[in-house]
């Protein structure tokens, strides 16, 4: 793994912490240009575009944290792709990805002059498991 | 054939619901897991069934890739899954009927191969709401 790709280990990694502790310098991590993409928020552009897409968790959202050690990290290029998983609490109910239906995420970043120029994240936004009608399989599964 | 290549080539094989061709682009114990839903499929009769069910739900679709990431043996897509749910929806709790409304949904494959075969694939489909299409697919 070269010392590029390390660096932008280092980036994402400060990414999630600082998302985590919801951190405004999380932005300085960011191209001002950047590209967001989040489930159901969409695409924002600008890196403060980031802030509005937390904002559509004020009120509901009590705590996340990704969990940093469990973390893959796939660096190619200008990419790095991180598979993980998150717990918190939403709303008064908690998750923990791999233990409950939500949390399981994979993020694509894209790095330019040492800095994120878009992040994708795809995961299913239901972090509690509350809709119901989608666990067509039931609720009684290895997550 | 590179890796991407290969993946390539996968994705046009379950385009033509080649079934024996989809499960032969895995090794024996070779996984799928849907991680939107935590659901993992492994050997023939699984894998195939999971082209076969969602060919039939929608006859049209068609995997648009919009970015291909490749490290070594990992190979990462950036895509759409587009179609029309005009055909009965076979889960395991049963059957949901053609709504004929599309669909548009934006996903993350992260594939890892050995022996130049898939020997996990792991699928991030963002498709959680009854209206099929939230049409916010990514795209460079």
């Amino acid at each position: 793994m070269s010392s590029n790709d390390q660096d932008k280990i280092a980036l994402a990694r400060e990414y999630f912490i600082r998302a985590d502790q919801g951190r405004r310098d999380v932005l300085d991590l960011f191209r001002e240009d950047a590209e967001i993409y989040f489930p159901k928020f969409g695409f924002g552009f600008g890196r403060q575009s980031l802030f509005e897409m937390f904002k559509g968790f004020e009120g509901s959202l009590e705590h996340i944290q990704h969990d940093y050690d469990g973390l893959k990290f796939i660096p190619s290029g200008d990419y790095l792709v991180v598979e993980g998983t998150s717990h918190g609490k939403m709303s008064g109910k908690s998750w923990a990805g791999s233990k409950t239906p939500g949390g399981r995420f994979c993020n694509v970043f894209k790095f330019q002059d040492g800095r994120i120029s878009s992040l994708h994240i795809y995961l299913d936004p239901d972090y509690t498991g509350d809709d119901e009608a989608r666990f067509r399989w039931g609720k009684n599964r290895r997550w | 054939m590179t890796n991407e290549e290969f993946i390539r080539n996968a994705y046009h094989v379950a385009e033509i619901k080649d079934i024996p061709g989809w499960v032969a682009c895995f090794t024996p114990d070779g996984t799928f897991t849907d991680e939107s839903l935590g659901v993992t499929y492994r050997g023939p009769n699984e894998l195939g069934r999971t082209v076969e069910i969602y060919a039939k739900a929608f006859p049209d679709m068609h995997r648009e890739l919009y970015e291909v990431i490749v490290h070594g043996d990992v190979v990462i897509v950036e895509l759409s899954l587009n179609g029309t749910h005009k055909g009965p929806l076979e889960l395991r709790k049963g059957i949901v009927p053609p709504s004929g409304k599309r669909m548009k949904a934006p996903c993350c494959d992260v594939f890892r191969l050995k022996n130049g075969k898939i020997q996990s694939f792991h699928c991030y489909p963002v498709v959680t709401d009854s209206s099929w299409l939230p049409d916010e697919t990514p795209t460079r």
